[in-house]
């Protein structure tokens, strides 16, 4: 088990590797630079800009600086953010973005295991229906619709909660996290449906039912598993994706966490920055796929590696 | 297929959905005017059901519900063929990698790792630049990530699916990987994918709104659900069926799928053979 | 029917909602709260160069002058100011007992060091050109490309510790416009020496000349101003905190006001607008800012370099339906270029402003078909524009406008920023949907802009222009150089190298117990003169 997890980190490393490298030399590609947002700027003014942030250099010399740096964990100035280096960005907002993520996680999985569960028992009856069009909600209407509702209901009219941005308070994670979860509850809900409906089917669940080997519990615990496979392997990304938070919601709920560095510091070709957010997410990404092959080995003999 | 066609709500669905998608392609036939017909003597009429505009005007004076189903055309092709699309990729690329195992399945899913980190912004700006901003450059975009957790997840299955009896005693009997791959594994994962498939032609549909904020998208005049759900959400507090006709189309489609998704799955589960 | 029963209800708890809630409530707390928009770039007095993070900077810092609420000069650390007869010297009188935030005196030098550090090319600063394009002070320009390093070629001294004195190459009637906190604030020696850069951001460490102290930043969501009270007028300071919260979703902006969490919004959403006019007109203010929309055309491609043409397309736009009917965002109507921004500025003659739009319509028919383009020949080009919701709407009300009238069939190229200043460099554009912020409240900056020797890229040449622009730079008062500077602009729009449409707007919400608030080109509001009744 251990050489299992130090291999997957080995090959984790390497494929981190791997992909700063690409995001390095790709992300100039696209046009214009981190300092093209003026026109007015002079020749000499801008190249004197682009000196002091190594622009000027060749490429292959600018990347053996940035890889230098991150041994150090240094990952950088910021082109947009001028008083601040990219690890204070990440460090400031990292935190914001965790704290809803994980709740956000974790109401997701109750909540969308829970209806899809409950559907999968009680196949088309009203109750299915009903689990299935709450569950299918948060992708039928679209978050930047749900969003601002929520915030009119019980922000506005009803004065429960905050509007948005961040007061230390319980109050101002309830609706990002709600917002937060409502897609993925979606999507959980149903795989874990169809993959129980799937299970409790199979050929030996039933002939054991019918036996009357094994009894409930057993066969519980099986359909269980079987259900849960699929929204496991899921949720390796999607728990990725959650944590290092999500423009839209931390736009609209005025949060300050890293969720909207993933779009606007592409936009604004801050390359430091669009690097370090890479390495962030791809650690992440990284970790939980390790981690969700490890629940699935245990849970799941037949699935082990090792 | 019988036994789809027994499962009545599969089959409402799939009647509703024809009906959306026949109105979509011949209903603008109906009207004297196409949905990029501005009128500006006629802006932001309301609901009128018998008047020359059923369902009101846009800021610019142009029908609704003519941009509506023009823009039904071209989102639901987008929708439908974008998922199927990525559906078949993931299926394909998950069920040969959890099959396999081994350093072949880690090198697939390193990939897959270093697809969902690469800054998704500058992957749409470089297709753009490749493709133009036209619908092929939005198909790319919005197609090249979303097969990633479907991989994913089938390949969860097919790892369980490889060591059960019955694909140890296809393998016995002399079946080749590939046939053992499309033959056994394949169908037997389908019902994820499905699933998880109709839930991907809204998410493809409303992705085409966040792609227009980076250049790339249906263009104006042109109308599609997703631009057509954005603008009605930024005047949602004053006019509300701008988001209405459109969002609620998109729902109605969304609530048709999982009952056809569930329909299909029904009928392709090996279980019940 | 299910449509209808949804409409009302949507509608009615929305309305209800908005109607609840558009008295916002009173900000008990005393801290006054305003929107920011976007994260500023910098809070680095000489690096900053975001107008948002200049309020911030206007209320800690404070230059040679500041400015009223409605943009009228007052004397800021210089009590008063002696200018030459030649228009071309200014000397400063700084006020007696200056005082910085933590207790030293203000000198004259630190002024002239706040300079050095803007063209300091270590700095980074986009700030310097300032010094050189807009008002010509000797030296600076060799300062900021870096052919030399020594101070005294620069042409602002500190002959003691009271006066600056500013010797510039030519008259700059402008130059009290610059000498706010934006452009001319000093540096405080002993800190910056001691901690760098960091002074600028970090509270502990951090020594402000202006009405109030930063006291906490934290990234991505606010700045937090105390009262100074070592400002020369912290006596006349009414409000003790100011907290600029970043707001980067301008529906969310909205929301926050109306809950009472905001008093002054940085922006009101566009669908808002016409419902909130009419609700509460008294919070809502729209007034124009120094930035000018203009729609460019490619003089380096073939149908663009006929002047029949681009003067057509000119005049095919109905500039009145396309800002208060297409676009509704509070944008003013431009047929000049430079006008609007000065109200001491008359500007050139236009003709197409008197005319009803029928009437250029017509006009324009003509000389389209006299560049040879008809119904069976008609024009095609694209627009490249930005992707927010005023620029799309826009170019798509001119592409509409351009084909109902005159036929030309125009595609709309939404880009996201980056892709639009790069295309523009590029050439790939028929028509450009160009903007342009001014330095100043002033025709100057705009019209200098367009000389063919400033190398903006657009492709023209025009002696005529430069030369009428050279005459104006050397006439010392205002009068008289705004007579210069219209006559030269009539060169400039009768060559029509581009199309002026609207003049862009600022846009608040501003609390209705908030008072001293009011709306001027330039867009300072300093907090100093604001307080709650």
């Amino acid at each position: 088990m251990l050489r299992f997890i130090l291999k997957r980190l080995g090959h984790g490393a390497l494929t981190l590797g791997v992909l700063i490298t690409l995001t390095f030399f790709v992300i100039r590609l696209a046009p214009g630079g981190p300092f093209s947002k003026s026109r007015k700027l002079s020749a000499e003014v801008l190249a004197n800009i682009e000196r002091a942030y190594h622009l000027d250099e060749p490429l292959y010399l600018q990347f053996g600086r940035y890889v230098w740096g991150i041994m150090h964990l240094d990952f950088g100035p910021s082109t947009r953010f001028r008083d601040y280096d990219v690890s204070d960005i990440l460090a400031s907002g990292l935190p914001y973005s965790l704290t809803i993520g994980l709740w956000a996680v974790l109401l997701a999985s109750v909540v969308g295991v829970a209806l899809g569960v409950a559907g999968a028992l009680r196949r088309n009856s009203i109750a299915d229906y009903s689990a299935g069009i709450i569950g299918v909600a948060g992708i039928a209407v679209p978050i930047f619709v749900i969003a601002p509702l929520m915030q009119v209901l019980f922000a506005i009219k009803l004065g429960w909660l905050p509007v948005g941005g961040w007061n230390d308070s319980w109050r101002s994670l309830v609706l990002p996290v709600v917002a937060l979860s409502l897609p993925n509850i979606a999507y959980i809900s149903r795989l874990t449906r169809s993959a129980m409906i799937e299970t409790l089917r199979e050929n030996y669940v039933r002939t054991a039912r019918a036996k009357g080997i094994g009894g409930r519990r057993v066969v519980w615990r099986h359909a269980m598993i079987g259900a849960l496979m699929p929204v496991i392997a899921y949720m390796g990304p999607a728990t990725a994706a959650m944590i290092t938070g999500s423009i839209l919601i931390e736009s609209i709920f005025a949060l300050p966490g890293i969720g909207r560095h993933f779009v606007d510091a592409a936009l604004n070709r801050d390359y430091p920055l669009v690097m370090g957010i890479t390495i962030v997410y791809g650690g992440f990404l990284i970790v939980f796929n390790i981690l969700t092959d490890l629940v699935r080995g245990w849970l799941d003999p037949r699935v082990r590696h090792v | 297929m019988r036994r789809f066609r027994q499962n009545k709500l599969a089959m409402a669905g799939l009647v509703v959905l024809l009906a959306i998608v026949l109105a979509c392609f011949f209903g603008p036939f109906l009207f004297p005017f196409t949905g990029e017909d501005a009128d500006f003597m006629a802006i932001a009429l309301p609901v009128d059901l018998w008047s020359a505009h059923p369902f009101g005007t846009d800021n610019f004076g142009r029908d609704l519900l003519v941009r509506t189903l023009e823009g039904g055309q071209v989102s639901l092709a987008i929708g439908f063929v974008g998922a199927f699309t990525a559906g078949v990729i993931g299926v394909l690329y998950g069920a040969v990698a959890g099959f396999l195992g081994g350093r072949i399945d880690g090198l697939m899913m390193r990939v897959v790792e270093i697809l969902y980190g690469f800054p998704y912004v500058i992957l749409v700006i470089l297709l753009s630049m490749l493709f133009g901003g036209g619908n092929i450059a939005l198909f790319a975009a919005i197609v090249f990530t979303l097969w990633l957790t479907p991989a994913v997840i089938v390949r969860a299955q097919a790892q369980a699916l490889a060591k059960r009896e019955f694909i140890e005693a296809a393998r016995a009997g002399g079946m080749r990987t590939g046939q053992i791959i499309l033959t056994h594994i394949v169908p037997n994962t389908l019902s994820v994918v499905i699933v998880y498939g109709s839930l991907l032609v809204p998410e493809v549909i409303l992705s085409e709104s966040f792609l227009s904020f980076l250049g790339i998208g249906i263009k104006e005049p042109q109308a599609s659900w997703g631009n057509l759900i954005q603008a009605g959400t930024a005047a949602m507090s004053t006019d509300l069926r701008l988001l209405l006709l459109p969002g609620g189309l998109l729902a109605t489609v969304l609530f048709c799928l999982n009952f056809i998704a569930d329909g299909l799955r029904d009928a392709f589960d090996p279980n019940e053979r | 029917m299910k449509l209808d029963l949804k409409q009302h209800w949507g509608g009615a708890l929305l309305s209800v909602a908005l109607a609840l809630s558009s008295l916002p409530a009173l900000a008990q707390d005393g801290v006054l709260d305003r929107g920011i928009g976007s994260e500023w770039s910098s809070l680095d007095p000489h690096v900053n160069f975001d107008a948002a993070a200049a309020w911030v900077q206007g209320d800690a810092y404070e230059g040679l002058v500041t400015y009223a609420p409605d943009g009228a000069v007052l004397p800021g650390q210089a009590e008063s100011w002696d200018i030459s007869d030649d228009g071309a010297t200014y000397t400063f009188h700084l006020r007696d007992g200056l005082l910085w935030s933590n207790g030293d005196p203000v000198t004259a030098q630190e002024f002239v060091d706040g300079v050095l550090r803007t063209l300091n090319p270590e700095t980074g600063s986009e700030k310097g050109y300032y010094f050189y394009s807009v008002v010509n002070i000797p030296g600076a320009e060799a300062l900021a490309n870096g052919e030399t390093t020594d101070p005294s070629v620069l042409g602002i001294t500190a002959p003691d510790d009271h006066t600056v004195v500013i010797q510039m190459a030519t008259p700059a009637p402008h130059l009290l416009d610059l000498m706010g906190a934006f452009v001319m604030t000093p540096l405080h020696g002993p800190s910056y020496a001691t901690h760098g850069a960091s002074v600028f951001i970090d509270p502990t460490n951090m020594v402000t000349n202006g009405a109030y102290t930063i006291a906490e930043v934290v990234p991505q969501s606010h700045v937090l101003l105390v009262k100074n009270p070592n400002y020369w007028d912290a006596a006349n300071v009414a409000i003790e905190r100011v907290k600029y919260h970043v707001t980067e979703d301008v529906n969310t902006e909205l929301l926050r006001y109306q809950a009472g969490e905001i008093d002054v919004t940085y922006d009101i959403p566009l669908a808002q607008i016409v419902p909130l006019t009419e609700s509460i007109p008294d919070q809502v203010r729209i007034a124009p800012s120094t930035e000018i929309i203009y729609y460019s055309f490619n003089l380096t491609r073939e149908p663009f370099q006929n002047i029949d043409l681009r003067r057509a397309l000119t005049l095919a736009i109905d500039r009145e339906v396309l800002e208060n009917n297409i676009v509704r965002g509070g944008a003013i109507p431009a047929y000049a270029y430079a006008g609007g921004f000065d109200p001491s500025y008359d500007g050139p003659e236009i003709v197409e402003a008197t005319m009803t739009q029928a009437e250029r319509n017509t006009l324009a028919q003509e000389l389209y078909a006299a560049a040879g383009y008809s119904a069976s020949n008609p024009l095609t080009l694209n627009i490249v524009t930005t992707v927010s919701e005023d620029s799309t709407r826009r170019a798509q009300g001119i592409a509409l406008m351009w084909k109902q009238t005159l036929g030309v069939n125009a595609v709309v190229e939404p880009v996201e920023r980056k892709a639009w200043l790069d295309a523009f460099y590029a050439g790939t554009w028929d028509v450009f949907a160009d903007d342009l912020v001014g330095d100043f409240a002033g025709a100057e900056s705009f019209l200098a802009y367009m000389r063919p020797s400033a190398e903006a890229g657009y492709n023209w040449q025009s002696q005529a222009f430069e030369d009428a622009m050279d005459a104006a730079a050397l006439l010392p008062d205002r009068p008289s150089r705004n007579e210069a500077l219209a006559a030269a602009e009539r060169i400039l729009l009768d060559d029509y190298l581009f199309a002026p449409v609207a003049i862009v707007p600022s846009r608040h919400l501003v609390n209705p117990a908030l008072k001293g608030w009011d709306t001027s080109v330039a867009g300072y509001n300093n907090s100093q003169w604001m307080h709650f009744e």
